[in-house]
């Protein structure tokens, strides 16, 4: 399984050493200090943490969409061998028509005064060889595949005319329109509502899982990842923390921070659990262990001096923290 | 002893697109201290009820009884005094605050108005008062709302919904724009005012897992019409109305063994323009099962103490096994 993995043949995307900082006039606040992580084809990979953690800072850096004061200060991020970061026409062609972008906020996405079959047709011709007609066509296909009933009407009218789980299903499409190999999600069904968000899911995970592509999805949603990631990345102060497959992450979390995270959601037959606290300073970044200060297991001396490094807790699952980490899942499952 | 009962209430708004029934047909009472949360999803006239009840919108038939009055037939003034017992904490706190005031001068707002004749030393007092119910540091009294952080500008909220003294307090989605851990905090926080209070709340929430948390009872609306509701417990354990199963399947677990499937919805929520002629559920529905579904509307029905269902087919054990439903 270890070595499948890793042969370069089945990875699509490999971040390395990612920085990004937003000079404001406050200061340089540090939103993605060294960021590491691979996706494979095949594969969904989740990013969790709380507002703040960097989350949504990593994925706009790694395809150029940070917004000023917002910049990538260092990092390589190397989509089928080629880096995103070293050219904007290479990660333009390589936008739409290998990797789809799906926001959170699909209105954002569209243009108001478009048609959408002229938005569908702009981004499929700019890729492919196809006419208008064959473009329509296909943007017809792509709705429906994305659970539209009625592409047509869809299709020949507006932004404005679409409801929220609408429009989302309609910026999913468009962005799938060119069978990209990777669709990154920043937060895609947030503000939908469930049942809806989990129709959205279950039809786009489906297509991706058919044609073995990947998927990238930034999610505050711990449901979401544990039930639809094979793997879970989690970050926290700008930092990766932990990272492994779902089935161990989120069963026998590693670091005291995920586990903080599993025990906040509000569940029916166990007390309230508060953390306490919130994220160091981003300007002046400690030189510690981010997480110190909100920590309960603190008690190795080097959590207060050292920044811990990731290390492999068991195959494929890796924490950053001084801790033994089986302390903190057999508190977490107490 | 109810502190607020609503009966029968409708209303409708006139919209470019056509006639809107927004809330139709609302019946609901909660008692002293009790937790009733309404759940649904956009469109279906939570928020609309919350607004009715705090007097922000006019019925346009049915009424609302708050301690023994009916709020739907008293004069603006009248209802200006009820409102220092019955207080709203709204979903953004940073939009429901007044960013110029000091966060002070915000929680002292409901005081001017409802009790003017205090001295500017009383006033204060009473500030410090709800700072601390909320835990909040008083030496933030002087900051304004943009130098809090978005768990504190939610307790000043809460700290302006407590002051006046009130026996019920309509939450409109006060968590929802938090994260997870500080959403604990503020849940854990409102429980503690409501026992110490004694409180009675409304809590409109699409947060599934929040309002299994909170509430004693649950109110499940589609379409502007309560189409479920009884105990929380019952309720999660047999829901019997389809949207109810749906609803609820849906909500995604965070344990990764949890491999359970849901009972999947087509389409959306029609257009509340256009209401279906029959069950208002009937065109998502997959239980539909005789033709009164299409055709009538069926009532409200009790099926066990305290629970109601609006459907002609009730679910049974075995649709929610079927369903891969387990609570």
């Amino acid at each position: 399984m270890t070595s499948e993995l890793n042969s370069s043949s089945s990875r699509l995307l490999e971040v390395r050493n990612l920085h990004a900082e937003f000079r404001t006039s406050r200061g340089v606040v540090h939103a993605v200090n060294g960021v590491n992580f691979t996706v494979d084809r095949g594969e969904l990979v989740g990013i969790v943490g709380e507002s703040g953690c960097g989350k949504s800072a990593t994925i706009r850096a790694m395809i150029g969409l940070l917004q000023p004061p917002g910049v990538v200060s260092e990092g390589t991020v190397l989509f089928k061998g080629k880096d995103l970061l070293a050219s904007k026409r290479e990660r333009r062609r390589l936008l739409a028509a290998q990797i789809g972008f799906v926001p959170q906020n699909p209105f954002g996405a569209l243009n108001p005064v478009m048609r959408i079959d002229r938005q569908f047709v702009r981004v499929i011709r700019e890729h492919t060889d196809l006419n208008k007609k064959q473009a329509v066509e296909l943007a017809a296909e792509r709705l429906e595949r994305a659970g539209i009933a009625d592409p047509q009407r869809v299709l020949r009218g507006y932004a404005h005319q679409l409801s929220g789980g609408m429009a989302q299903r309609t910026v999913i499409a468009i962005s799938m329109s060119l069978d990209p190999d990777l669709v990154i999600g920043d937060e895609p069904t947030t503000g939908l509502d469930v049942t809806v968000q989990r129709q959205i899911l279950d039809d786009t995970i489906e297509q991706l899982e058919r044609d073995q592509r990947a998927m990238l999805l930034v999610t505050h949603d711990l449901g979401i990842v544990a039930h639809y990631c094979s793997r879970v990345i989690v970050m926290y102060a700008g930092k990766v923390i932990e990272q492994g497959p779902t089935d161990l992450v989120f069963t026998e979390p590693a670091h005291p921070y995920t586990q903080l995270l599993l025990n906040a959601a509000p569940r029916r037959d166990q007390p309230l659990k508060l953390s306490h606290g919130q994220l160091p300073d981003l300007i002046n970044y400690p030189s510690n262990c981010p997480f110190y200060q909100r920590c309960e297991f603190r008690d190795d001396p080097r959590c207060e001096t050292e920044m811990p490094q990731m290390r492999e807790i068991e195959p494929g699952h890796f924490a950053a923290t001084f801790h033994d980490p089986a302390r903190v899942a057999s508190k977490a499952s107490s | 002893m109810n502190v607020i009962s609503i009966d029968d209430v409708t209303k409708t708004f006139d919209t470019p697109g056509g006639i809107v029934r927004a809330v139709n047909g609302v019946s609901l009472s909660i008692a002293a201290g009790e937790t009733v949360a309404v759940i649904g999803e956009s469109g279906s006239g939570k928020s609309t009820l919350g607004r009715l009840l705090l007097g922000l919108y006019a019925v346009d038939s049915g009424s609302i009884e708050f301690e023994g009055r009916d709020l739907t037939s008293l004069t603006p003034r009248q209802l200006r005094d009820v409102r220092s017992r019955l207080t709203v904490v709204f979903q953004e706190p940073a939009e429901s605050l007044n960013p110029r005031m000091s966060i002070g001068s915000n929680i002292a707002e409901p005081l001017r108005i409802h009790e003017p004749s205090l001295s500017r030393k009383e006033r204060r007092e009473r500030v410090f008062q709800a700072m601390n119910e909320v835990s909040l540091p008083p030496e933030l009294v002087d900051r304004n709302p943009g130098q809090l952080s978005g768990g504190q500008q939610q307790r000043v909220g809460i700290a302006r919904a407590i002051i006046t003294n009130p026996s019920f307090v309509v939450l409109d989605e006060p968590t929802s724009s938090l994260d997870l851990s500080l959403r604990s905090q503020i849940l854990a926080l409102l429980a503690r005012l409501q026992e110490r209070l004694k409180l009675s709340f409304l809590f409109i929430t699409h947060d599934i897992h929040t309002v299994h948390y909170v509430s004693d009872r649950i109110a499940v609306m589609y379409l502007g019409q309560i189409v479920e509701t009884g105990p929380t417990e019952e309720v999660f354990r047999n829901p019997k109305h389809p949207y109810t199963l749906a609803l609820l399947s849906s909500v995604l677990s965070t344990d990764p063994r949890d491999k359970r499937s849901w009972l999947k919805l087509q389409g959306e929520i029609p257009k509340p323009t256009s209401l279906p002629q029959g069950c208002f559920f009937y065109s998502r529905c997959t239980f539909r099962h005789d033709e009164r579904c299409a055709t009538e509307r069926p009532p409200l029905r009790e099926v066990s103490p305290g629970h109601f269902v609006r459907s002609f087919y009730e679910l049974s054990d075995s649709d929610r096994a079927k369903s891969d439903y387990a609570f």
